[in-house]
């Protein structure tokens, strides 16, 4: 019982950071129709800025912060130079495209932070344990919970409830017919990439003090987020949330109680989604046509 | 971009290209031993990319799990000859059916999928390759690898000599170049091409889509198979990386700086590469930015590539083909 509670728990808090990285990712294909694969590359430039800034500042609030900023620039000028010209690219055209930016980014990560894995302290409120029946839960990972929590609720707000989500759903339907209906279609499109990007970002500053902060990283997030979103389903935060938690709480369980089989589940999950389900659980059939 | 019809002019450029990756390889393994495996590994990337340009660039789709058949190829290979005591010609062959029969399980059901499907279902397959040799140290040896193998001597020439090793090379990469350009004028080739141009009229003439993409999917793993093989000949090693994705990616990039739409213009791509790395990484540590930009460029603002023409792959396939 003691294992089960610590390895569920342990399990959400992976599904936050999976969610924070999954859903922005989502977001760009669902509605920009943008397969971007430089997306982790992102989440593990949100680690190191929050190394940096953390270390600069000395306060984890402020840390986050900087990184927030410094992710709105870094997604605005990466729209500015080559994901608007991507809209209309082909999907091939799409994956190489990033796929030479993860190239570009890790060099670039490689020359500012250097080759050793970087690590960030707990903010001191929320260093220690909660003790739940016998199972002692690090209360960061309760903290990682409830901010996934908060973006879920923000996201749906948003994209949901509003004229904003509208005009989005509208450039997806139809990009030409929005675009005459004197909706900005670009600025739509450079708000939602950098939003991926912050979101992006702040997954990989909170989840900086458990899995740190590496070259590599970006690759190993990457492989991690398609599989959240293929078997959640491509283009939908539900299905990113979805995809999130069964993956966090698979992987967790699996490994405490049949570690060596684990790593494999979720690659088999994943093709079978793709072939039974190819728009996976809570698909957007409208994204991935 | 019509390659595959029968055109001496074009088949000319083809065998040019050809001729001159084997001078620059030969001349660089006149110098010394270094340059000679270096020249081997420029020639044993060449074979790899060319094997999945059979995908890429003639049927149109594009696959991240190549580096399955190159790994398995190298560990059937090492593990052949170090556990069971095969000889190595039973060792190659073996190895060649294993990848063969992979790559039909892997064709066989991401070929069931179109566009994204397909490059998700292949990158899922080469993770869970990949998984697996890590995880699977008692066979693979994990990152470690399969050490201690020593590549026995056959007549007179002794495969631990790197000159030996880069002629074995050299002698199978014009056979496989040479073997891909007669294939792609078989009734099989055609096909292939017909595919790619015009998938709908193919299949209202009676051709089975899926059973094109199949063979020549199997064809392109065993290709990518037999660089495994040359790989474990020539460092005598084998080790669960090779299984990583990035393998593929590597490929990729080389068949795009060579041209999609030739045979041996990959080759030229793959033999940069290798010496971008080689010599870039001594000199200057942050090579891999320099291929990524000119990835991006070559994509978004030079359609037709660096050597030859890379247009054949991104006017032909549309969105979520």
């Amino acid at each position: 019982m003691t294992t089960l509670i610590s390895s569920v728990v342990n399990g959400l808090a992976a599904a936050a950071i999976l969610f924070f990285i999954s859903s922005g990712l989502s977001l760009v294909f669902g509605f920009m129709n943008i397969l971007n694969l430089a997306h982790g590359s992102l989440f593990m430039l949100g680690g190191f800025l929050m190394v940096t800034a953390t270390v600069k500042t000395g306060s984890f609030l402020a840390g986050l912060g900087i990184t927030v900023c410094g992710m709105a620039l870094i997604g605005a000028l990466l729209h500015l130079t080559l994901i608007r010209r991507l809209v209309r690219a082909t999907l091939y055209e799409q994956i190489l495209v990033t796929f030479g930016l993860i190239y570009v980014i890790s060099d670039c990560a490689k020359w500012a932070w250097g080759p050793t894995i970087r690590s960030v302290e707990v903010p001191e409120l929320w260093d220690g344990v909660f003790k739940i029946a016998d199972a002692y839960i690090p209360k960061y990972r309760i903290l990682l919970i409830i901010s996934a929590f908060v973006v879920v609720l923000v996201l749906w707000l948003v994209l949901e409830n509003s004229r904003i989500g509208d005009r989005v759903k509208a450039g997806v339907y139809n990009l030409s017919v929005a675009s005459a209906l004197g909706i900005n279609v670009d600025r739509l499109f450079s708000v939602l990439f950098i939003s991926s990007a912050i979101l992006a970002g702040i997954g990989g500053a909170l989840g900086a003090p458990i899995m740190g902060a590496y070259l590599g990283l970006d690759l190993d997030i990457l492989i991690s987020a398609l599989i959240v979103v293929i078997v959640g389903g491509l283009g939908s935060v539900r299905g990113a949330l979805l995809g999130s938690v069964l993956l966090g709480l698979g992987e967790s369980i699996g490994k405490t109680f049949a570690p060596e089989l684990a790593a494999l589940v979720p690659y088999i999950v994943m093709l079978v989604i793709l072939v039974a389900k190819p728009d996976g659980l809570l698909g957007n059939k409208y994204a991935t046509q | 971009m019509a390659f595959w019809v029968t055109n001496m002019q074009h088949n000319k450029k083809e065998v040019a290209t050809l001729a001159l990756v084997a001078l620059i390889t030969i001349a660089m393994a006149s110098v010394n031993p270094y340059y000679a495996s270096l020249a081997s590994k420029g020639l044993i990337a060449g074979i790899f990319a060319l094997g999945i340009n059979v995908i890429v660039g003639h049927t149109g789709l594009l696959p991240f799990c190549h580096a399955i058949f190159y790994a398995l190829g190298a560990y059937v290979v090492i593990a052949g000859q170090l556990y069971w005591d095969w000889n190595l010609v039973h060792a190659v062959l073996v190895a060649l059916v294993v990848v063969a029969f992979a790559g039909a399980v892997v064709g066989a059901i991401s070929l069931r999928l179109g566009g994204l499907g397909f490059v998700m279902a292949t990158l899922a397959f080469g993770e869970l390759f990949h998984t697996i040799a890590l995880r699977w140290r008692s066979v693979t040896g994990g990152s470690d690898g399969l050490i201690g193998y020593v590549a026995p001597q056959i007549g007179m020439f002794d495969l631990n000599t790197p000159l030996v090793v880069f002629s074995l090379n050299l002698v199978c990469l014009v056979l496989i170049s040479g073997l891909c350009l007669r294939m792609l004028r078989t009734p099989f080739g055609h096909g292939i091409a017909g595919v790619r141009e015009n998938a709908q009229r193919m299949e209202a003439l009676g051709y089975s889509i899926y059973g094109i993409r199949l063979q020549a999917f199997i064809v392109s793993a065993v290709i990518c198979g037999c660089a495994g093989v040359l790989m474990a000949l020539t460092d005598q090693y084998a080790a669960a990386d090779m299984f990583h994705w990035a393998v593929t990616g590597d490929g990729i990039v080389s068949i795009l700086l060579g041209g999609v739409s030739t045979v041996t213009g990959p080759l030229v791509g793959a033999l940069l590469l290798v010496l971008l790395r080689a010599f870039g990484s001594s000199y200057f540590a942050y090579w891999h930015l320099l291929v990524g930009v000119v990835l991006i460029v070559v994509v978004l603002w030079m359609p037709k590539g660096i050597v030859g023409s890379m247009g054949g792959l991104l006017k032909t396939t549309q969105k979520g083909v």
